[in-house]
């Protein structure tokens, strides 16, 4: 089979639309303005993990609590690297905010996650001090909170992650993936209800919400990923379409003029958490389009996966949507 | 299952925000414009005015708070329908189908959306226009009230007892007092009282609209 995603920067410009400038980025896809149709999904590749991977090595875990480091930009040393996500951001950012000074920061990404799971380990270490951190500023935490036993669930979830990763060295792959997916589903609905319960007090706490909303990604992220390694594709997709409602549901309540009157003595984290928020949403919300898509082109979903992991010269790489997808 | 449809929640739910936020601080924005009149208003009071406090206020005050919150109200209700009618559109779909109008909400049917009909026409600017006793718009003295005993003092210094400088500043401490006591209830009426989460104001109803455009948009889509 031919590969089904190509070199960003090849073919972006033989799309229509792109010359005229009238593409513009949400989340994973590129949309036609004029038409609102989807053309193509955007997928990052296994340089932005590599870049992401030296970022974080470079700062460790002295930077923000949620993301890691404050930006490839400033970590990254490797020059070839540093010069090739420039020339991405110079040809895309422009068309739309693409953030990849952040991307390795950010609780989202592009496409299927490629993010390690060293790099995803470490995020969740990080959630776990901040998590300890809050639990401790705390005298007397909130009853929700205590009830999703937020540090046990992060724990869970990194030995799913750790499974999963170990998976590919495993006979029995299969069976590991599919207990690992289901599992991550669990952790998923805890922390989605947890959020849920939190953003229904009078008074919000910022450094929670933030983790709350950074596990739910990382969550959604890896079983998606799982799902994809087992092909499951219908499967996954009614998966993402049921877990957007929830994200859906979770940030109904809190847009950002409500979240700007009930964060304790944070009210300028509102527009980040915002923010984040809304990234979520359409990153979360484009998976069951790009599983359409692999479905009309019968791409496999590990092919998929590891194309877009083996890739290390180009950041993105794109997948056209089929015509009459 | 309609994948797309999928990222259209999203970006309806990016609309919903976006709108919110404009919303609030389109509002907050305006009040400056009405709290200048009313001071001026109130600095030009009579004596006689300040006694019979009541009467003023409802003739001179209120009028003018409630017709600017009316003015708000409908520029920024046809605001939210054009934005909510140019978001439709990015999403490749004719707004024009979609049953989300103004006229539509108000329950009085697609043929009188906001845009087309005459204000009076929808129930909802319609019940503003005449401005009941119960509506939330109504800015009469029963929202800016002093203490009995300070109007009674106050009234019978300016009256006659005590000094002239006395009664200047017994004036200008009754004129000072209503003055906040206006600003702070054109505030609670056009953004929301702080205190009172539940009290209605034009801001909040506007977010409510806001929505419930945007809950019909995503109903539509199911």
């Amino acid at each position: 089979m031919t590969s089904p995603l190509l070199p960003f920067q090849i073919a972006a410009e033989n799309i229509p639309g792109w010359a005229a400038g009238q593409l513009v980025r949400h989340g994973a896809i590129l949309k036609d303005v004029n038409t609102g149709r989807i053309v193509a999904h955007l997928q990052e590749t296994g340089l932005l993990n590599q870049a992401a991977s030296q970022g974080v090595n470079m700062l460790g875990n002295a930077a923000n609590p949620i993301g890691g480091v404050a930006s490839i930009f400033t970590a990254v040393q490797n020059e070839q690297i540093k010069s090739k996500l420039a020339n991405l951001e110079s040809l895309v950012g422009g068309m739309h905010t693409l953030q990849l000074a952040t991307l390795a920061t950010s609780v989202v990404g592009i496409g299927v996650t490629m993010a390690s799971t060293a790099i995803i380990l470490n995020r969740i270490k990080q959630l776990d001090e901040t998590v300890q951190r809050v639990e401790s500023k705390v005298d007397a935490m909130p009853a929700k909170w205590r009830e999703m036993r937020v540090h046990e669930t992060l724990v869970d979830l990194q030995t799913h992650l750790e499974r999963l990763d170990e998976s590919a060295h495993r006979r029995d792959r299969e069976q590991v993936l599919g207990n690992v997916e289901e599992k991550l589903d669990y952790s998923f609905n805890q922390f989605a209800d947890g959020a849920h319960r939190m953003v229904g007090n009078v008074i919000i706490d910022a450094d929670q919400l933030r983790i709350l909303m950074s596990a739910l990604s990382i969550c959604a992220g890896a079983q998606f990923k799982a799902l994809l390694y087992l092909d499951l594709k219908e499967a996954a997709q009614k998966r993402a379409t049921r877990q957007n409602r929830k994200i859906e549901q979770l940030t109904w309540l809190i847009p950002q003029d409500v979240l700007e009157t009930r964060l304790a003595d944070k009210t300028d984290q509102a527009q980040a958490i915002s923010s984040d928020a809304s990234e979520l949403r359409i990153r979360l919300a484009g998976r069951p389009q790009i599983l359409e898509s692999m479905i009309m082109s019968d791409i496999h979903g590990r092919d998929y996966i590891e194309q877009s992991e083996q890739e290390t010269d180009e950041p993105l790489l794109l997948l056209p949507v089929p015509q009459d997808a | 299952m309609n994948p797309k449809s999928e990222l259209d929640r999203a970006e309806i739910l990016d609309w919903r925000n976006s709108e919110r936020l404009e919303l609030v601080s389109a509002i907050k924005e305006r009040i400056p414009s009405i709290t200048q009149k009313t001071d001026a208003l109130i600095d030009d009071m009579s004596a006689w005015d300040s006694i019979w406090r009541s009467s003023f206020h409802d003739r001179e005050i209120a009028p003018v708070v409630e017709s600017w919150l009316v003015e708000v109200m409908t520029e920024l209700k046809h605001e939210i329908e054009e934005s909510a009618q140019i978001s439709e559109r990015s999403l490749g779909n004719d707004a024009t189908d979609h049953s989300w109008t103004w006229g539509e909400i108000a329950g009085a049917g697609a043929a009188t959306a906001a845009t087309l009909a005459p204000l009076a026409v929808l129930p909802f600017v319609a019940s503003i226009a005449t401005v009941s006793t119960t509506s939330f718009l109504v800015f009469s003295t029963s929202v800016v009230s002093l203490p009995i005993l300070a109007v009674v003092v106050g009234g019978a210094t300016i009256a006659g007892v005590g000094g002239e400088k006395t009664r200047r500043y017994v004036s200008s401490w009754i004129t000072d007092g209503y003055r906040e006591q206006v600003r702070a209830e054109i505030y609670n009426k056009a953004v929301g009282d702080p205190v009172d989460l539940e009290a209605p104001a034009l801001c909040r109803r506007l977010l409510a609209d806001i929505d419930l455009i945007a809950n019909t948009r995503l109903e539509h889509l199911e």
